[in-house]
């Protein structure tokens, strides 16, 4: 099983543009990052956040709705979030310009 | 004999004894008034604070239910290697880019330092900002020397971050017995800097002490005046500049590119290695008839901001040279013990003047941007040294020439007229899209410095020894979203 989280992992790391891929479980803390250290943790602190906040917007809107995806456009990346109930899936990607 | 006498009565009254008569009399000042008090502080106060230090978490040893993990991974891989694909063929964003916010904020002068004792000749022949960005040092020599050089250096510096800052009194003055003409501040260390002076002498102070004038240690270059100094990173085989040892490089009128190694808790500074930029090594039109052996005098020197073992130099003929530090070639001339190393490993088409500027790109490793006395400012790729990619012929004299820190396609350019002038080598019609105006006494300009830390000050000194602090505007300071990859396709565009 480890082997297949591995190979997941490696696999969206070697995506073009791709600098970075962190999987944080339920309560916010990283347990898989290709990123250093205090990258991971700022990454994971200040994207949790802006997640739940993203969430409770679709929520309020729409009680039945849920946030499945965010993406974060900036002048020099693009950062994916793919929440789920366990785990959280973040994407950093360089921008192709 | 005897004679009839007669006695006549005498009389007298008597006077008696009167008494004595005694009178007290008393004679009194005013009164002496004496008065005390006493006042005395008994209170005390004293506050103490203290951060916490925060334990890095470790990442490695975290619990986590594998077979849930690898479930999510597998639900959620197609979905995110599927928006992957898309953004990278998505042009959407393409050619768009936001809106700068405080516009309107624009060129300011922030200060003009000026030392009220600098002697009258004194021109600013370095700065160098600090590595925490709020301290800069100004050195000061004579432009012209006819022969010996007698005049006094020094070296000014300010705090422009101090709440007691005054622009007409620098913080602290240090002295040396020539002429200083290079500066540079530790890349680590905010109180530590380099000075190189005409005599050939490198000092090293350390500023923390506060009342030591005195040079941690003095290397000597072999009488060429220094005119560059560089604290490099990883050069072959020396260490990593930490706050105690640290790599310096100086290059000299002479032609020796010397490496010393600075360590700073035995207040040391040894020579390591040394190259030479010999009369052989330059290209063959302009090859002068000296002898093929001696020095060439280097003019300006600057490191690959990712393989510091790359260099290019710029020599006094107008030649560049490309450099390598793993060179391993004996040029035959030995320097205190030390045995010099030809480093040349490919020289850039030649200018018909003397190099003022030869400096790598801080943003892209294969970028070179040169300048000389010529009025032509290059952009070369070390892929063809022979031609460069972008040329623009100023029509004012131009004096130095900087890439901008942030800006990946912007360079400043000081004039001779005093004037501050940013080109944007990005753009076909030579022009530069932003003016500094000139001093209210217009000098030619000696030297430009970005800040490291804070990207939106430049510094540049004059030929009076003034120096302006000026505050960029935004839009000469944020890049554009595709100026790095415009950088890429100036520099791909190579001319067969």
């Amino acid at each position: 099983m480890s082997a297949e989280v591995e190979e997941t992992l490696k696999r969206i790391q070697s995506h073009k543009g791709v600098v970075g891929v962190i999987v944080v479980n339920a309560e916010g803390i990283p347990i898989k990052s290709t990123l250093d250290n205090p990258t991971t943790i700022q990454y994971t602190g200040l994207i949790s956040g802006l997640t739940d906040k993203a969430r409770s917007v679709v929520r309020d809107l729409d009680p039945t709705n849920d946030l499945t995806f965010l993406r974060v456009r900036s002048k020099k990346h693009e950062i994916m979030i793919a929440p789920d109930k366990e785990y959280m899936l973040i994407v950093v990607q360089n921008t192709n310009e | 004999m005897f004679s009839k006498h007669n006695e006549s009565c005498v009389s007298f009254t008597s006077t008696w004894k009167t008494e004595q008569s005694l009178e007290a009399g008393s004679t009194q000042t005013d009164d002496i008034v004496q008065q005390e008090r006493e006042c005395q502080v008994v209170e005390q106060a004293e506050v103490g604070t203290q951060t916490e230090e925060e334990e890095a978490r470790n990442l490695d040893h975290r619990e986590y239910d594998e077979v849930s993990l690898a479930a999510f991974l597998k639900s959620m891989a197609p979905k995110v290697i599927r928006e992957l694909e898309r953004q990278n063929r998505s042009r959407a964003f393409h050619g768009y880019s936001v809106a700068k916010e405080e516009e309107s904020i624009g060129v300011k002068l922030l200060h003009t330092l000026r030392w009220n004792l600098l002697h009258p000749e004194g021109v600013v022949t370095c700065i160098s900002w600090s590595c925490t960005g709020s301290v800069i040092g100004v050195s000061y020599g004579s432009k012209d020397h006819d022969d010996w050089c007698d005049h006094k250096g020094s070296v000014a510096v300010w705090n422009i971050n101090r709440n007691d800052f005054d622009a007409n009194q620098p913080e602290r003055v240090i002295e040396t017995s020539s002429c200083v003409l290079s500066l540079a501040f530790h890349p680590n260390n905010p109180a530590v800097f380099a000075v190189g002076t005409f005599n050939g002498e490198v000092l090293v102070y350390n500023l923390s002490h506060t009342e030591e004038v005195t040079p941690l240690d003095v290397g000597e270059c072999g009488g060429g005046s220094v005119t560059t100094l560089t604290w490099v990173n990883n050069l072959a085989g020396e260490v990593a500049a930490s706050r105690t040892l640290s790599t310096l490089v100086a290059t000299t009128s002479g032609g020796f590119i010397l490496v010393w190694g600075l360590n700073l808790t035995k207040q040391q500074l040894a020579l390591k290695s040394g190259y030479m930029l010999q009369g052989q090594d330059a290209p063959r039109g302009i090859r002068t008839h000296m002898d093929g052996s001696s020095g060439v005098g280097i003019t300006a020197a600057s490191f690959n901001a990712e393989d510091s073992n790359l260099f290019v130099l710029g020599a006094e003929g107008g030649s560049l040279f490309l450099c390598s530090a793993t060179s391993e070639v004996p040029s035959g001339v030995e320097f205190s013990g030390v045995g010099l190393m030809r480093c040349v490993s490919s020289t850039l088409a030649p200018h018909s003047g003397r190099v003022i500027t030869a400096q790598f790109s801080p943003h892209h490793r294969n970028a070179i941007l040169s300048a000389a006395s010529d009025n032509e400012i290059r952009l070369f790729t070390i892929l063809q040294p022979n031609k460069p990619v972008s040329v623009i012929h100023a029509e004012e004299g131009i004096a130095c020439v900087r890439w901008s820190l942030s800006r990946p396609l912007v360079v400043a350019v000081g004039r001779l007229t005093g004037e501050v002038a940013l080109y944007d080598l990005g753009v076909k019609n030579c022009q530069p899209f932003l003016i500094l105006p000139a001093a209210a006494k217009p000098s030619p300009i000696t030297v430009l410095q970005f800040n490291k830390k804070n990207m939106k000050v430049l510094a540049c000194g004059d030929q009076l020894g003034r120096v302006c602090v000026w505050n960029l505007p935004n839009n000469a300071v944020s890049p554009l979203s595709s100026e790095l990859s415009s950088l890429h396709t100036l520099l791909d565009n190579i001319v067969d």
